[in-house]
């Protein structure tokens, strides 16, 4: 069998380009591999129509590094006529009549959907195992979850299934799994991808972004979904730059701050021992790294439970059996098609989250938290922006921890929060934040390493990552892994 | 003796092309689930964009409606479950109405009075339920149809005045332009909410509110028969109950709906999807420099050149008539008896607007001066009006083709001018002290008399002769 | 708080259209407590703003133009949906028009 698909996107471009192979080659690697070790990547795949697309570009001029590329889309991302479930029972049949504009712009660059991941059940989870359906593998281990929400997405680029995946980011549904599965993914700047289409988790920190195997390939599938949108309009009319323009660039001079709550001892030793390797080799290289106190992070936890579960509570008030979704089989009233619907539909981690969100929005609680917790965010956001005026970027670890076992979160409502501790409050900002890989531990899971960035300095966060890439040089392939 | 406190909440149908939040068309159709789009269904994924046209709309409405305005505002929503409603929240303003307190002028028996408006804030419509009897239908055309909801303040203290209150309202929001108002047709619709209370008392009363209230007449009957009833159970002893009640027009009564819910629960919260809006101040100047007269300064200006209450009233209710009569350098009370008379009957009973006639202005002032100058009579008018609205050419052309009977026959002529000397001594007074308007005067009593069908030239020759006869 | 009153819960699932089990109750009772416990952390931070942040963006006066756009087809209306009858979507009778 065929392994392109774990070399670069531009190493796979020039082999199209000089003819050397052609898109089906790299539909059919796909689908093999697929066939052979799923790892459960994938809710549904595209198959039928990924080989009439590949057959047709043959046709067409490459016109950019991304043709005919075979990429994985997270299935909260509508796709018209694809099937997107959102892992949820609730949308087990739902096709879309429409494509969401990161897809228009992923057809526009020829690129070729071979199927939608697996995710935790409307992104909400960060093991992946809310998902309705069988749950998708860490294929550094298989006993370990590949983190979530962008489970599937994570777990299919981390396989060499394909090169690139689309994930969605609402407190860490990207970065998250990539650190868990080796990876590089990027939550970009609120706004710098359009949302449109994205079936809405939390409105106000949801963002789209691309999970890939090295720091490139991530720069260069940030640039084809990146831009403004007339139907989001929270998309910014920043300028899209090419991301790749500071790759390779020396970092020498490059002031980075450490928050020391990013390095106190809830995370794992062995997570800050890999960081603090890489915080010395910047040093070494020239780069000023320092470590700050950066106020109200320890904050985001709550914060996130109001603004998160309270606009998830309405953004998942459409799924009522009437429209779209599951209805249940017998009703007499309205309101008993709601209640059965939403109640056959949603599974317990959503009904969860939802309930928690109607409460604090309920009664006097809007006023009292949400609108508190708006003001703080605000506060939140201030302090956080304010750490650019002196410094390029913060940098610390992804996550507290490794890839773990399944069934070990409990069913507790907080605790399932506190694996976001510190990918929460990037989204609470709206910066753009990127988990590197920078090594493993003992038992050779993948440990993540965060690069922080104002807003809009993607470009700036792939220039150290790439740096920090090339530096350490790692094998992050799993199925070296795996033998080890 | 207990008075009552009347509200008034109105939400009311914006004219655009497209609709608030999505690009679907905001107009009637006969068709259902023809003018929808995704973001009109709530389809999972989709996000709301937000019309130009519907705030600058709105913004007419609450300058129009003396209101501050909200120059920094978002938008919120108000979530709750109702088949009509797609996304299981309306997207609304709750804190910050892009216009608040304001008022509008209202006249009751000749008395003017400020109502309060609380506040005028932008909304979307729900879909259209049609409930049959296997179930409700859900034509989703109406979905995201701009509104805005006008509060009054509670300063409404009779029926009369709320009646007044909706009808300045709509002839305010007609002038505008920005709506139909058509309240039969839903395009505009009020929900109202009373209590009563002891005249000296500080506390109000418990307020019941009233819904399904279909037209401006029923306004005030609903409003009387709710004070009626309140005052029954109240001199009864028995408390008011805090309930939402709809008007029935078969009997003229205010039905239970349902009792209020303890709070509704509609857990408010920003709309993270719309950014911020802060209003330009071109485009407050712009509306500004643009707004059109409104119906309270055209009646005072109506007043002044002595038209008729119910000319008045006629005009204010037609807004293009009025403006057309604006437009004009004549007679303003003839041009108004005939605009509200004979040409709004015409229209009318032919079932043509007043655009649709196409009046030319210059024809119109000729007809005007001949019916001051009683070259006409009104019967002769009757006859040449529907002529003239049809064949739009000069009118004394037509009089003359009409073959507009005159009278030509000395006899009979001379005895009307004979009439009209003895009838009117003092014009001939006048006429021998030298002036010469009794000429014109008594010519205008032969005319009269001849009901504009004697011939002019015979009759003035006639009358001459006769008066210096008279001298003699 | 210990745990919310059975009452309060019911509410709450009420306002979101969720039935609660007998069994999961008494795990909302006490779960929607501990999280309120969770947030109260937020009403005792010392802020200078009494800005909101609505959402990150920097984004003001985000309009579209009056034009109509293409419609969806009936079909496509109704593609997904559940109960269709003829030109409309239905659902069980309701009276009460709020």
């Amino acid at each position: 069998m065929t392994d392109y698909l774990s070399k670069s996107v531009l190493e796979i471009n020039s082999l199209l380009k000089e003819k050397k192979i052609k898109p089906i080659d790299l539909v059919n690697e796909a689908f093999m591999k697929i066939e052979q070790n799923s790892y459960n990547a994938f809710i549904t795949l595209n198959k039928e129509e990924a080989i009439k697309e590949a057959i047709e570009l043959e046709n067409i001029e490459i016109d950019n590094p991304l043709f005919g590329l075979p990429i994985a889309i997270k299935d909260n991302i509508c796709t018209k006529d694809l099937k997107t479930t959102c892992a949820s029972h609730m949308l087990e049949n739902f096709v879309p009549i429409y494509d969401a504009t990161v897809i228009k712009k992923i057809k526009e660059c020829h690129m070729i959907i071979i199927g939608k991941t697996n995710m935790d059940e409307f992104a909400m989870g960060s093991t992946g195992e809310t998902s309705y359906f069988p749950l998708a593998k860490n294929p550094w281990n298989s006993k370990k979850v590949p983190g979530g929400s962008s489970s599937g997405s994570a777990a299919c680029v981390s396989a060499r299934l394909c090169s690139l995946a689309l994930g969605s980011d609402t407190g860490g549904s990207i970065r998250q799994p990539s650190s868990f599965c080796g990876l590089v993914g990027l939550k970009p700047t609120y706004g710098r991808v359009s949302r449109y289409g994205l079936i809405a988790f939390a409105s106000s920190l949801d963002q789209i972004g691309p999970i890939t195997n090295n720091v490139m390939d991530n720069a260069l599938l940030l640039k084809a979904i990146s831009g403004s949108d007339v139907n989001d309009l929270t998309s910014s009319d920043s300028e899209v730059t090419h991301f790749t323009r500071l790759i390779g660039e020396d970092v020498k001079g490059m002031k980075i701050a450490v928050p020391n709550y990013y390095m106190s001892d809830v995370i794992d030793l062995e997570v800050r021992d890999k960081v603090r390797e890489v915080m010395k080799l910047l040093q070494e290289k020239g780069c000023i790294v320092e470590m700050i106190d950066i106020p109200y992070l320890e904050y985001a936890i709550p914060l996130y439970q109001t603004i998160a579960l309270g606009e998830a509570s309405s953004n998942l008030a459409r799924f009522d059996g009437i429209k779209f979704g599951h209805i249940t089989d017998s009703y007499d009233s309205i309101d008993q098609l709601y209640k059965k619907s939403r109640s056959e539909g949603f599974g317990d981690e959503v009904k969860r989250r939802i309930m928690i969100g109607s409460y604090v929005l309920s009664g006097d609680n809007a006023n009292i938290y949400f609108k508190k917790a708006l003001k703080v965010r605000h506060a939140i956001k201030d302090a956080m922006v304010s750490v650019f005026d002196k410094y390029d970027l913060i940098i610390g670890p992804t996550n507290t921890n490794v890839a773990y076992d399944f069934n070990v979160k409990s069913d507790d409502a907080l605790k399932s929060f506190y694996d976001d501790l510190l990918t929460i409050p990037v989204n609470m900002a709206g910066l753009p934040g990127l988990s590197l890989p920078i090594g493993f531990n003992k038992s050779h899971l993948p440990i993540g390493m965060h690069i922080i960035g104002n807003y809009f300095k993607e470009d700036v966060i792939y220039k150290l990552a790439s740096f920090v890439e090339k530096e350490l040089d790692l094998n992050m392939d799993p199925r070296g892994g795996d033998l080890c | 003796m207990l008075i009552p406190t009347i509200g008034i909440e109105v939400h009311v149908e914006l004219k655009s092309n497209a609709k608030v939040y999505s690009k679907a068309k905001n107009a009637y159709s006969n068709e259902p689930n023809t003018f929808v789009d995704v973001i009109d269904l709530g389809y999972p994924g989709v996000l709301p964009k937000l019309n130009e046209q519907v705030i600058k709309n709105a913004l007419k409405a609450c300058l129009a409606c003396h209101c501050k305005i909200n120059e920094l505002m978002h938008f919120d929503r108000k979530n709750y479950f109702y088949p009509d409603l797609p996304k299981g929240y309306q997207i609304t303003q709750q804190d910050t109405p892009i216009g608040y307190d304001g008022y509008l002028e209202i006249e009751v028996d000749g008395k003017k009075k400020k109502i309060g408006i609380e506040r005028i804030h932008i909304e979307e419509d729900t879909c259209k339920s049609i409930h049959s009897l296997t179930g409700t239908l859900l034509n989703f055309n109406r979905a995201g149809v701009p509104l805005i909801e006008i509060v009054s303040k509670p300063d409404i203290a009779s029926p009369e005045e709320a009646v007044a209150y909706v009808e300045t309202l709509r002839e305010t929001l007609l002038y505008l332009g920005i709506s139909d108002v058509k309240i039969e047709e839903g395009s505009m619709r009020c929900d109202t909410n009373i209590s009563l209370k002891e005249e000296n008392a500080k506390e109000f009363g418990t307020k019941v509110e009233i819904k399904n209230i279909g037209s401006i007449t029923n306004v005030g009957l609903s409003l009387n028969y709710e004070i009626q009833r309140q005052k029954e159970l109240i001199n009864q002893g028995v408390k008011i109950i805090e309930e939402t009640r709809r008007f029935d027009d078969n009997t003229n009564t205010t039905i239970l709906m349902r009792v209020k819910e303890t709070g509704n629960d509609y857990r408010y919260f920003p709309e993270p999807d719309i950014p911020y809006v802060k209003l330009p101040n071109e485009w407050l100047d712009e509306i500004r420099k643009n707004m059109p007269k409104l119906p309270n300064e055209l009646r005072e200006e109506y007043k002044q050149l002595g038209l008729n209450y119910n000319n008045i009233k006629t005009l204010i209710a037609n807004p293009d008539i009025a403006k057309f009569l604006d437009s004009l350098s004549c007679d303003k009370v003839i041009s108004s008896n005939l605009l509200t008379g004979d040409i709004l009957a015409y229209m009318n009973k032919n079932k043509v607007s007043f655009e649709q006639l196409n009046l030319d202005s210059n024809l119109f002032v000729e007809l005007v001066s001949m019916i001051s100058n009683n070259e006409l009579s009104s019967k002769q008018v009757k006859e040449l009006l529907p002529v003239f609205l049809e064949k739009k050419e000069s009118p004394k052309k037509l009089v003359k083709e009409l073959g507009l009977v005159q009278i030509s026959d000395t006899d009979t002529l001379l005895k009307i001018v004979r009439d009209v000397i003895k009838n009117n001594p003092n014009s001939v007074i006048d006429y021998e002290s030298g002036l010469d308007r009794a000429i014109k005067y008594l010519m205008g009593q032969i005319m009269k008399e001849s009901r504009g069908q004697a011939n002019p030239q015979m009759a003035n020759k006639l009358l001459l002769e006769e008066l210096s006869k008279i001298e003699k | 708080m210990d745990k919310l009153s059975e009452k309060q819960v019911k509410h709450v699932a009420n306002l979101a259209r969720l039935d609660v089990s007998d069994e999961k109750m008494e795990h909302y009772r006490y779960q929607l407590a501990d999280i309120l416990t969770e947030i109260d952390k937020i009403l005792s931070v010392d802020i200078k703003t009494d800005e909101l942040l609505i959402a990150p963006t920097n984004n003001c006066n985000k309009y579209s133009a009056d034009e109509v756009c293409d419609m969806l087809k009936k079909a496509d209306i109704f593609k997904n949906a559940n109960n269709v009858s003829d030109d409309y979507i239905v659902v069980p009778r309701v009276i009460d028009n709020d």
